[in-house]
């Protein structure tokens, strides 16, 4: 506990430093330079908005594939590369390789870096080799490998300046997120919500590689990093219980019945420990409790909060982690000097489906208000006022989605459906969406311009059987089987805008598959995404309307960007299908009996794509 | 040419076996697995250590146990709820990574070492190396065999 003090006020000792907060404003100005594509999802908001306009509606149609590059790496491509100072930093899925392009040169190689990884930590893996991406920062380029090493690297020469290990992969643990730089600080995740992984997100100084803190998903308030003035304007966010029993609770025939906030006992402390209630799969639950911390990390520098969300609870058979499992499926909005929670809020108390909170925070504001929306696994759209996390519209992305009948916005409770509660030896049908979510972790875009939200969607339900199974260091402990199909339209997927105020999607388009593709929007209003029968298309933000498409080389995974180079407007994607909904293909897998990833419409996969698929990155221009 | 290379690593993997019989050798690098032979301590694993043959195969109630294990293992997170591949591969098709899979000396050697493409090893002494307590029992390998094969499709 010393040394965590003792790191925090070191910590805020190097914040004040101007070194640290010259290297902040470099990126902050580049991140404005709508030339660039400096940050994982362009800006801290996380918008995936460029006010890049030269592509508009009149000409989107004479788009034209201006290079490729292709990765020399086959299978999921998530993610996509930064481009800084005309110069394009290229990931690939495992083993990571970076390359730096030089864009004043035909995308001539300028430095390459090849991590040696361990072959095994890609049985680790659960969906696919992916690697969502890199991040800039002080001259440095980051890069999270999937083994757990943190790299920095010089980003003229592609020199290691510093690594340091994040997780131990002994544990089970590996990563895929993006490092995010914010401020001084390096943030980054954890993978590993199906080996009983007790996950944290770490904040390391750019500088140096030292670590700034460390926020675990569960345990005490003084690991999770939770304090004074917590939940100070919503208390009963940490409320001990927000369900009760109903036959039972947690086995075959129970349910669980929402309490109104009159009747939750709240404000409590310690709830990271305190809502793993006895008995558990284990001594204490919470301590293989998961809340990976993969996803795509927001900031706001006027409040100096980040946001994130934790996923699933361990394991997933809910039964035996009786109680509310804090913080699992969490959004937290920390202060990122410190690490130190202000809000956090849970969105899938006791989880029963897999719905991992881990999706992206968007940042926006609306009628002089401070907003965060997240779009998240368990189907429901939801925006807060972002200063303290009160709850402000809570709406199904989606009427198929059937777990909860809605959010109690009042004490932000969602109400479960008793008949798809999920019970161990007990397989439930019908329950919508499927653990893929009706959004993943493909992130979705904001324009200020249209007011809008720009979200790729699936449309997959399941069937959840829970089992008991055994935690064994390093070893996969799941506790639940399932089998996916497609939902009732029919499709499996979609792409759609959506109100954040009103919580109501303004067009819905639907897709044959998963829409697996992170999106971009223009101020020419037009929105990009990939898809994964290969189509890389343009839409028009106000209708949906198809404007233009290409087919690329293997079904897109990653994340649109734009940028410009002497003075002409370019869009990318990578390809390189992979990824939860690709793995099975890329496996081999395609045979009628073949499980979750291959099953029902996946299993076309095969008619569009070859396996494994190849990584590029395909870039268009006028 | 299998059959001859078995027979050429029987004299090196006989210390390890115990009892005359078989000899199990890794599906990674075809050493010999060195398992005590105390280990084979049920009449079905000491059946099949003498014979190569799993006992267990039809057998409904080691049926039911094996797919018990397959669940307590997680088995099921890779290869799905009956065997039939999710992130890993399809178990119960006619299409092996390893060919050897198709007979029972084979999928057990698999299970118990693990292999060079991504499954850890399972057997006892094997999964977790500094503590011989976690993992499965040669009966419990021949139990999970009996399940995977009793779903097995026919092409």
């Amino acid at each position: 506990m010393k040394t965590t003090t003792l790191k925090l006020a070191l910590a805020s000792v190097l914040g004040l430093s101007s070194l640290s907060s010259l290297a902040a404003t470099e990126l902050e100005n580049l991140m404005k330079d709508d030339n660039q594509w400096a940050h994982p999802r362009k800006d801290y908001a996380n918008t995936g908005y460029s006010r890049l306009s030269q592509i508009n509606k009149g000409n989107v149609r004479n788009l034209k594939m201006a290079w490729s590059f292709a990765t020399g790496v086959n299978r999921g491509h998530e993610g996509a590369p930064l481009v800084i100072n005309d110069v394009m930093y290229v990931h690939t899925a495992f083993p990571n390789n970076v390359y730096a392009l030089d864009l004043n040169d035909n995308q001539k190689i300028i430095w390459s870096y090849f991590p040696k990884q361990d072959p095994s930590v890609q049985a680790l893996l659960c969906c696919d080799n992916v690697n969502r991406g890199l991040g800039y920062g002080d001259g440095k380029i980051f890069l999270q490998q999937n083994d757990g090493t943190l790299v920095a690297l010089d980003a003229k020469s592609g020199a290691k300046l510093w690594d340091v290990k994040v997780v131990d992969t002994k544990t089970g643990a590996s990563n895929t997120n993006a490092p995010h730089v914010i401020k001084d600080k390096v943030i980054t995740g954890c993978s590993g919500g199906e080996y009983g992984v007790r996950c944290y997100i770490s904040a390391y100084n750019i500088k140096d590689g030292s670590l700034a803190w460390r926020a675990y998903s569960t345990g005490p308030d003084s690991e999770t990093l939770i304090g004074d003035g917590f939940n100070k304007d919503n208390p009963h966010y940490s409320a001990l219980s927000v369900y009760e029993d109903v036959n039972g609770g947690n086995k075959e025939g129970g349910s669980f019945k929402a309490l109104s906030k009159d009747q939750m006992k709240f404000p409590e402390k310690e709830l990271g420990t305190r809502t793993w209630l006895k008995p558990q799969a284990i001594k204490n639950g919470y301590e293989h409790g998961g809340g990976p911390t993969w996803g795509w990390y927001s900031f706001d520098p006027t409040l100096n909060l980040m946001y994130y969300g934790t996923g699933n609870p361990g394991t997933w058979n809910p039964d035996v982690r009786p109680g509310d499992n804090k913080w699992s499926m969490t959004i937290f909005a920390r202060d990122v000097d410190t690490g130190m929670a202000r809000w956090g809020y849970q969105m899938t108390p006791h989880d029963e489906w897999d719905y991992d909170g881990m999706n992206e925070i968007v940042l926006w504001e609306a009628k002089g208000k401070k907003l965060a929306t997240h779009f998240d696994r368990n189907g429901f759209g939801y925006t807060f006022d972002r200063t303290n996390g009160t709850l402000l519209v809570a709406e199904k992305m989606n009427p198929f989605v059937n777990w909860a009948t809605k959010v109690d916005l009042k004490s932000g409770v969602p109400v479960k459906d008793p008949k798809f509660s999920t019970h161990q030896d007990y397989n439930a049908k019908g329950i919508c969406p499927s653990a893929l979510g009706v959004k993943d972790e493909q992130p979705s875009a904001f324009s200020p311009k249209t007011g809008m939200f720009y979200v790729p969607l699936n449309h997959v339900c399941m069937t959840y059987e829970p089992v008991e199974s055994k935690y064994i260091a390093g070893q996969p402990w799941v506790g639940a089987t399932l089998t996916m199909f497609a939902g009732p339209d029919g499709v499996m997927g979609g792409f759609m805008a959506w109100d954040g105020l009103k919580g109501k999607s303004a067009w819905y388009n639907k897709e044959k598959f998963s829409a697996w593709g992170g999106a971009l929007v223009t101020s020419s209003d037009i929105v990009f995404y990939g898809t994964l029968d290969r189509w890389f298309k343009a839409v028009d933000a106000q209708t949906g309307k198809e404007l233009w498409k290409f087919q690329v080389g293997s079904g897109v995974v990653g994340n649109a960007i734009t940028y410009s180079h002497k003075g002409k407007q370019y869009v990318g994607v990578l390809s390189g299908i992979g990824g939860w909904a690709g793995v099975a293909m890329n496996l081999g897998l395609t045979n009628e009996t073949d499980g979750l990833g291959a099953a029902g419409g996946y299993k076309e996969l095969t008619k569009w794509n070859a396996a494994p698929g190849g990584g590029a990155m395909n870039v268009f221009s006028l | 040419m299998m059959k001859l290379r078995y027979i050429a690593l029987l004299a090196i993997a006989l210390p390890y076996a115990g009892n005359a019989g078989i000899s199990l050798v890794s599906t990674i690098d075809n050493k010999p697995l060195a398992i005590p032979g105390a280990m084979f301590d049920t009449p079905a694993a000491k059946e099949f250590m003498s014979s190569g043959k799993n006992p267990y195969l039809g057998n409904a109630d080691a049926i039911k146990t094996g797919k018990k294990i397959f669940q307590m293992y997680s088995c099921t997170a890779c290869h799905g709820a009956k065997g039939e591949g999710a992130v890993g591969p399809n178990l119960i098709d006619d299409k092996w990574n390893y060919a050897k899979n198709a007979n029972d000396q084979g999928i057990f050697e698999t299970i118990w070492g693990g292999t060079a493409g991504g499954m850890g090893a399972k057997g006892a002494g094997f999964m977790v190396p500094d503590d011989p307590t976690q993992g499965l029992t040669p009966d419990e390998v021949l139990k999970v065999v009996a399940f995977l094969r009793s779903n097995a499709v026919k092409h």
